[in-house]
Formats: C-alpha cells, structure tokens, sequence
C-alpha cells in the first residue's frame, strides 16, 4: 500500500515542460530595448475548448513598443504538465526588440 | 456498460489544440491604418483507431468487434512517425494556398503583426486541422486635401 501511495505521489508531484515550438524572425542589428509579451492557458482534465488566447501576443508587444518595430521576435510554446490528467499550462512567449 | 458508457464519452468529447505558434515583426507607425485581417485553412482529420473503438463498443458482437480494431489497428501502423493532429486524406498541400489568400487580403504586402498558428479542433473520429493566419495589413493614411480658397 505504502508503494502504490509513493508512486502516486511521485506521479503527481512531477512537474514537466515540452516546448512544442520555436520559431525566430531576423535579429537586428541594435538590440536595447527588448520587449517580451506572453499568454497563458489553463487546461483542467484535459478539457480545452480555446485557441483564441494565442491572439493576445501581437496586441502586447504592439503596445509595448508604440511608434516603432519589433523585431528579432523569438516565440516559444510550451507546456507544462503540473499534475497529470489533472492540470496543464499552455505558455507562449513572445520576446523581441523594440526598433524606434 | 458503465466502462463503456465513461469510455464513449471520453472518446465523444471536442477539444481544442495548439500545436504551433509563430509571430512576425510588428510595425506600429502612427501614418499607417492597421486593417486586421484573418485567414483560416481547413482540412478534415480522421482518427482510424477511435472509430476502431467506437465500433468495438457499439457493435454487440465481441469478435466482430474485435475484428473492426484489430483492422484499425493495422491501418494506423501505416501511418506512424511524428506528426500534427491526425492524419489527413487529401494530400498534404492544403496549406500552399496561404500565400495566395494573404495576397488577396492584403495586396500591398506591408503586414504587420504576422501570426501563423496551426490548431486542431477535435471531435468524435473526425478533426478539424486548421491553419490559422492572423495580421494587419498597413495603409497609409491619406491627408484630407486642402481646399484652394
């Protein structure tokens, strides 16, 4: 009995992360201004009905460089596994440089 | 009949996936109009092992049931490897035609904010694999003209 509870706990308190995805768009040249953006989704029992979150990314970095460029935008999607079958993260980061 | 009743409803539910998500550079000019713009390209997904299960749970028939997975099972042998969503039968360019719809969107070709998301919406043996392409297109924006009194 003491086994099966140990497995258990060792199964719930193992946290995980897969990057699903990198992508990188050209790096300029005069890089001082960095500017990061990200979302996140929670997923419950596997249950996710929205993608929509993801639309949220241009809107920030936008915001976070008015009257300019972001450039060099390094994205990256990951997700992490906080309890199995119970809780997930989907996290998507967006970081790049503000060009003025 | 309760396995199988939990075993449907697991195999009934929709969900949504994001497999990949990408952003190009975002222009932010105060002498350009951002016009949002959205493309979607579809494809529909067939899971040959959860109709596999279906069938074997529907049919009352245990052999002729296990038949119908083990068939499943074999045709899905064929399509093993790394992939997105779930297999597709209408050949693998039903993405192309994205350059082409982003020209029609936005025939000056200043985008902005270039979002390529590719998703599946999941539901019961079929899918939805989707690409999703998101920006803005930049005009600029035209002075009133100034009338010569």
């Amino acid at each position: 009995m003491k086994l099966v509870i140990s497995l258990f706990t060792l199964l719930f308190i193992a946290s995980c992360a897969q990057v699903r995805s990198v992508s990188q768009t050209s790096i300029p040249a005069k890089r001082t201004n960095a500017v990061t953006a990200e979302v996140k989704n929670n997923i419950f029992f596997l249950f996710n009905f929205r993608t929509d979150y993801v639309n949220d990314l241009t809107t920030q970095l936008k915001n976070k460089c008015e009257n300019g460029r972001v450039e060099g935008i390094l994205t990256k999607d990951v997700i992490i596994t906080y309890f199995p079958i119970i809780y997930y993260q989907e996290h998507i980061t967006a970081e790049g440089y503000c060009a003025k | 009949m309760l396995y199988r009743f939990i075993a449907l409803l697991f195999i009934l539910q929709g969900c949504a996936y994001v497999y990949h998500t990408q952003i190009g550079e975002v222009v932010s000019n105060q002498d350009f109009v951002s016009i949002p713009f959205e493309i979607l390209i579809s494809e529909t997904g067939v899971n040959i092992q959860e109709a596999g299960a279906i069938g074997r749970a529907v049919i009352h028939d245990r052999n002729a049931g296990n038949n119908l997975q083990a068939a499943a099972a074999i045709i899905s042998l064929f399509q093993m490897g790394d992939r997105t969503g779930q297999p597709v039968y209408s050949g693998d360019n039903y993405a192309d035609r994205v350059y082409e719809l982003l020209y029609e969107k936005c025939p000056s070709g200043q985008i902005s904010g270039l979002q390529s998301v590719r998703e599946m919406n999941k539901y019961p043996v079929v899918s939805g694999e989707i690409v999703k392409v998101r920006g803005y297109c930049l005009k600029r924006k035209t002075n009133p003209v100034r009338k010569k009194i």
